[in-house]
């Protein structure tokens, strides 16, 4: 399993790599509902996160000939719409402007869909041109930025596709994009983390990291932080200004590629099933658990983490909340249950 | 983001070097701090 959770309500939404989709009580594990990717052909995969949009939960799949992107009814589980991307694979986050959902397939190219019914809003580059795109998007406002492996960032205006700038980063795109005020930051396969203005797209500052960056950006009040290219050993966090290296955590080899910053800590979990939450200040441990399993997708309920593993168990992690005096100060966890998939 | 199925596989990479990440670990530079919570519920997805 490698998609973060989703959590909406009381009801905690996966894709598996095994091809199956799951919607769990958040409480107890019990499966609500699911769906089965082989009734469309081959089975897929599930690589990208989902977006939750009313009453809908919207995800994509990759892993067969060809991808689909489903809006599933969150409570039935039933297919309000679906399209077929022609030799498309998705395992690009969704990401949503207003009443469109956007989607990056892996070798093709951006899709942007009404979010209701599933509408072909427009496409970017147009599906003739022969360029693979690759990478990740975000949406800002009314702007898509995408980067990828043709080695451009590109603001698109999200209403129709139209290009408002595109800037040569001069190296393949490895990180998702981050935003932080106006700024744009993305990490390249050269080694660089690259600050951009999101307005304009010049090039405003780069940073060289200590190994290739990967994963997720997480973009804090006070600093950017990134991951080494998997398998790697390195979170660490630089200032806004990409101008110094703030901290790094080092000895683990980190699995989960998109740390989630949860209650004022920034989770992450490694091969060995040990998730931990940094002190985003400095780095510093302060909390961990174990789980087990190579730990990979990170969500948050309250004051529960759902933690997915590429062999494929879902967790539902209760933290321990503490009073100023140390002591464990809310209601206990209920008797832990295992639960298994359907046949 | 790896191309279809790869992030599965990356993962499954490396297993044997388990032990030595764990002997890393207890060397390394950052302390292990105690356990903050427990598992409520887990649930196999089948991959």
């Amino acid at each position: 399993m490698y998609v973060q959770p989703a959590v909406a309500g009381d009801t905690v939404y996966a894709g598996s790599c095994s091809g199956t989709y799951y919607a769990l009580n958040a409480q107890t594990g019990e499966v609500r509902w699911s769906f089965d990717t082989s009734v469309d052909g081959q089975p897929a995969t599930f690589h990208t996160n989902p977006l939750i949009h009313g009453e809908l939960v919207v995800t994509a799949t990759d892993g067969a000939a060809d991808g689909y992107i489903y809006a599933f009814d969150r409570k039935t589980g039933a297919v309000r719409w679906k399209k077929l991307l022609m030799h498309g694979q998705v395992v690009a986050d969704l990401v949503q402007a207003g009443a469109a959902v956007f989607a990056l397939a892996y070798e093709g190219h951006l899709v942007a869909l009404a979010v209701e019914d599933g509408r072909e809003l427009w496409t970017f580059p147009p599906v003739e041109a022969p360029d693979e795109l690759g990478g990740y998007a975000i949406t800002a406002g009314e702007v898509v930025y995408l980067a990828g492996r043709d080695r451009h960032v590109h603001a698109l205006r999200a209403e129709d596709g139209q290009v408002l700038w595109q800037r040569s980063l001069g190296a393949s795109v490895n990180t998702t994009l981050a935003m932080r005020g106006e700024q744009l930051y993305v990490g390249c396969t050269d080694d660089r983390l690259y600050r951009l203005d999101a307005k304009s797209g010049e090039i405003t500052a780069r940073f060289e990291t200590e190994e290739s960056p990967g994963g997720k950006l997480v973009a804090l009040p006070g600093a950017i932080v990134y991951l080494g290219q998997e398998p790697s050993t390195l979170i660490a966090a630089v200032d806004p200004d990409l101008s110094k290296l703030l901290w790094k955590a080092e000895s683990r080899s980190w699995t989960t590629v998109r740390p989630l910053l949860w209650q004022d800590h920034l989770v992450a979990g490694d091969r060995g099933g040990t998730l931990v939450g940094l002190d985003p200040a400095d780095g510093t441990i302060a909390w961990s658990g174990e789980l087990g399993g190579q730990l990979r997708g990170l969500g948050a309920r309250d004051d529960t983490l759902f933690v997915g593993t590429i062999e494929g168990k879902l967790y539902a992690y209760w933290m321990v909340a503490e009073s100023e005096s140390g002591a464990a100060s809310v209601n206990p966890p209920p008797t832990r249950s295992s639960t298994r998939r359907p046949r | 983001m790896p191309r279809t199925g790869r992030a599965c596989m990356l993962s499954r990479e490396g297993r044997g070097v388990r032990s030595a990440i764990v002997l890393l670990w207890v060397a390394g530079s950052v302390a292990v701090a105690a356990p903050a919570g427990s598992v409520l519920w887990d649930f196999d997805t089948g991959g």
